[in-house]
């Protein structure tokens, strides 16, 4: 697979990449928590990238980068809700990403998802449980497409499409559990 | 890249399975396409989680070949053509011995419905021998639970009941050559399943007494662990000087697991030990693999359930302290395995 991306976003600047990115997490953070707060939670995102983060201009940086900090925010808009009367007293250091070290709130949850991961995966069977056993040893896609015999990359990609739906499907539909 | 074919890169980007050509794509395309980057978005949480070696090892862990355990490997190998092929021959085998053996003199005798005449001139009551054949075979199905009983004498079963409705000789020809197969036939099939009670009947008990089940990996060159040994047969495992290698337990019953190993020259060394619980799954040593310069290493695997523990603490008071060179951990269950590394 070429890296077509690369050419084509090689004039384009950091703020044509911002706008568009701004269109994308105030859409997927209505999805997720209403159009008001998310327009709030997309302004901070954006600050926080470029108050902290003005050093990087590439797509492969910005976008995974907003991802992280949209994950916390929305975290941690959906905690603060839950305890009543605090929502409208929010610190202005909850601008700040987290600093590395995790609240226990997010340790158990990760521990959670590791358990119902560790569940969903024992219920796999044959060439997924052996492609996502491959994934986690680290493999690329191609060494995968030699190790298992496939014919194609293409066969490869499409596998992985068909165990990870699999696997969404027997963890419920969605990695986060729903409460 | 268009976006169905950016889509089937989703699922290599929480696992970092994406070479950086490959990745670029996926998240450009996420730019041009809402569901996509919804999608991205909400790997984040499980990109977060496979980030954690550790956790990724626990996970990676889940995914062992299933034929790497015991039970998977009776399943995978139930499951192959033969074995299902062999299982149903041999299920009809025994519904034909069980319905060859029910006896039905009335019905005989009502099949061949001997003329007035003839059944006068009856001989005797057929011979002993397939009388002795038929009580094989009724003890045949019994022979599973307890192989010795066939090696002494059968008893005669009680005559059928005939009195009074003699058959006529041909029918009596008839009951005698069937019995007569049926005795070489049972015989046959008698002997073939004591050898086969026999031979399973150690590895059955091992399976029903062993606290663990373990296996001996090593790594190919692709850099996978794969198992190497067969539980239930090998305690000794060569290997080639260099190689790396592990031992994989999987615990049946809580206790406290320790692996110490045995090397000549050395005092024993304890590189597992650790609380477990039924289905837990360990490696020893928990990271990398055993010192394959060459020569002979013996593995003990003990697991202690806490009354065991208790035990061993009361006597260890009143006892003295074992000998040079023996495993400290005396108990009822510790296996132990030779690696033989050879250049």
């Amino acid at each position: 697979m070429e890296p077509r991306s690369a050419v084509r976003y090689a004039n384009v600047t950091r703020e044509q990449i911002l706008t568009t990115l701004r269109e994308r997490i105030l859409a997927y953070a209505t999805s997720r928590i209403g159009r008001d707060p998310a327009e709030d939670l997309t302004q901070e995102t954006l600050l926080v990238i470029e108050e902290k983060y003005s050093h990087l201009d590439a797509v492969a940086d910005l976008v995974p980068l907003s991802f992280q900090i949209l994950r916390f925010k929305i975290a941690d808009y959906q905690r603060r809700g839950v305890r009543r009367g605090e929502f409208r007293t929010v610190s202005p250091d909850g601008l700040d990403l987290a600093d590395g070290s995790e609240d226990a709130q997010t340790l158990l949850e990760r521990k959670e998802l590791e358990e119902r991961l560790h569940k969903a995966m024992g219920k796999l069977e044959g060439r997924c449980r052996e492609l996502f056993r491959l994934k986690l040893e680290g493999m690329s896609f191609r060494e995968i497409q030699t190790e298992l015999g496939a014919e194609s990359i293409n066969t490869v990609y499409t596998w992985d499409l068909r165990c990870r739906k699999r696997l969404l499907d027997l963890m419920g539909g969605s990695w986060e559990s729903r409460r | 890249m268009n976006i169905p074919e950016a889509e089937k890169l989703l699922g290599g980007y929480a696992t970092g399975t994406l070479t950086p050509a490959e990745r670029e794509s996926l998240l450009e395309a996420s730019l041009h396409n809402q569901a996509l980057f919804e999608a991205l978005a909400d790997e984040e949480v499980l990109r977060e989680l496979l980030a954690d070696p550790a956790a990724r090892r626990r996970l990676s862990a889940t995914l062992a070949p299933v034929s790497e355990t015991l039970p998977g490997r009776v399943v995978a190998a139930l499951w192959r053509p033969f074995p299902m092929a062999a299982a149903a021959g041999f299920a009809a085998v025994a519904i034909a011995v069980v319905l060859m053996q029910r006896p039905s003199p009335v019905e005989v005798a009502q099949v061949f419905a001997p003329p007035p005449a003839v059944a006068v001139e009856t001989p005797p009551p057929p011979a002993v021998a397939p009388r002795k054949a038929r009580s094989v075979i009724s003890r045949d199905s019994r022979v599973l639970r307890d192989a010795k009983e066939l090696d002494q004498p059968a008893p005669l079963p009680p005559p059928p009941p005939t009195a009074g409705k003699p058959a006529s000789p041909v029918v009596v020809g008839a009951l005698e050559r069937q019995d007569t197969g049926k005795a070489v036939f049972a015989e046959s099939l008698s002997k073939e399943k004591r050898q086969a009670a026999a031979d399973e009947a150690p590895k059955v008990r091992e399976e029903a007494i062993a606290p663990f089940h373990w296996e001996i990996q090593r790594q190919d060159g692709a850099g996978v662990y794969r198992g190497v040994s067969n539980p239930a047969s090998d305690t000794t495992v060569a290997m080639r000087v260099g190689e790396s290698v592990r031992l994989f337990l999987e615990a049946r019953q809580a206790g406290h697991l320790v692996v110490a190993l045995l090397q000549a020259g050395r005092p024993s060394q304890e590189i597992f030990t650790r609380q477990v619980q039924p289905g837990d799954r360990v490696l020893a040593p928990a990271t990398g693999s055993l010192n394959s310069a060459a020569g002979e290493r013996e593995l003990v695997v003990t697991l202690e359930t806490a009354e065991q523990l208790r035990a061993r603490a009361n006597s260890s008071l009143r006892s003295q302290a074992p000998p040079a060179g023996q495993v400290s951990r005396e108990t009822s269950n510790p296996i132990r395995i030779r690696l033989k590394f050879v250049d």
